[in-house]
């Protein structure tokens, strides 16, 4: 379905498609490798007023993914342009963890195409910790 | 189990109406290494140095290079349409992470059918997923899949 055409073709899905859960790879930046470890592995510059880096500065350095909810609406295929809207979902009061002290965040990812439909969308919250208050 | 076999694809989809409620998916087990873990982790576009850097990795108090997340989605839904055929469309991937999966260990994937649903032509099949190396659960949660009716 991925690869071979005349399979995809005689398919319900009447051509090639996209495996779904490559979605996020679609949109995911070019690196500037230069620099990367120093930034925390970023691909990029973040915004500094984004709730990644404001916690980096108050000494919530250390990341953990905890969760990843993924929906597609429809498959994508050749052709399809996307783009995305990010909106912070919430971020949770401080809590005591085994990492240390820190903050769950969650943000949303809406996946658009070129007709301005969505065509899925993430839900991703990480643990942002600090690991110098392990056991207070 | 029935089977529908498209002759051009020569692999076989499972039909729907063959899907019963407790159904176990066919295991799945990735042997993992670290050459595997880069390569999907630079796949995806992700350059997240813990992918690819072990000194960067264990400077981030993890035990090693680990596998990124949307590898594992990927090896999820590779899971899913491993078991289920090509006419499966993988529709909603929800995973809880736990440990991370390293080198030198299998990840073995396991689930099972919780729920089956009628919406328009089609199947929806909610399943349980999980996927846990030799320290615990990598990866759990659930995903749908559809299937033409």
């Amino acid at each position: 379905m991925y690869e071979d055409e005349t399979s995809a073709m005689n398919s319900r899905f009447k051509g090639l498609i996209a495996p779904p859960a490559m979605m996020q790879t679609w949109i995911m930046p070019r690196p500037i490798l230069r620099g990367i470890a120093e930034r925390g592995g970023s691909a990029q510059p973040l915004d500094p007023d984004t709730p990644l880096p404001v916690l980096d500065r108050v000494g919530f350095t250390g990341i953990l993914a905890t969760n990843s909810d993924l929906e597609f609406s429809r498959p994508l295929r050749h052709g399809d342009l996307l783009c995305t809207e990010i909106y912070v979902e919430s971020i949770s009061p401080r809590k005591k963890t085994g990492l240390g002290l820190g903050y769950f965040v969650t943000w949303t990812t809406d996946f658009i195409d070129q007709e301005q439909q969505s065509v899925g969308r993430q839900s991703f919250r990480v643990l942002k910790f600090d690991s110098s208050t392990i056991g207070q | 189990m029935m089977k529908t076999v498209f002759a051009d694809i020569g692999r076989t989809s499972l039909h729907a109406d063959a899907i019963q409620v407790g159904d176990a998916i066919t295991p799945m087990d990735i042997p993992l290494t670290h050459t595997m873990i880069a390569a999907t982790a630079i796949a995806s576009m992700d350059f997240m140095p813990v992918h690819h850097d072990k000194d960067y990795a264990l400077s981030q108090f993890a035990p090693d290079a680990f596998l990124n997340i949307l590898s594992s989605n990927g090896f999820v839904s590779k899971f899913l349409t491993d078991w289920a055929g090509p006419e499966a469309w993988v529709k909603k991937i929800s995973i809880k992470l736990g440990v991370p999966a390293v080198p030198h260990q299998v990840l073995k994937f396991t689930g099972e059918v919780l729920s089956k649903n009628t919406v328009g032509n089609e199947c929806h099949i909610e399943v349980s997923v999980q996927a846990a190396n030799d320290s615990g659960n990598h990866a759990t949660g659930t995903a749908v899949i559809t299937l033409p009716l």
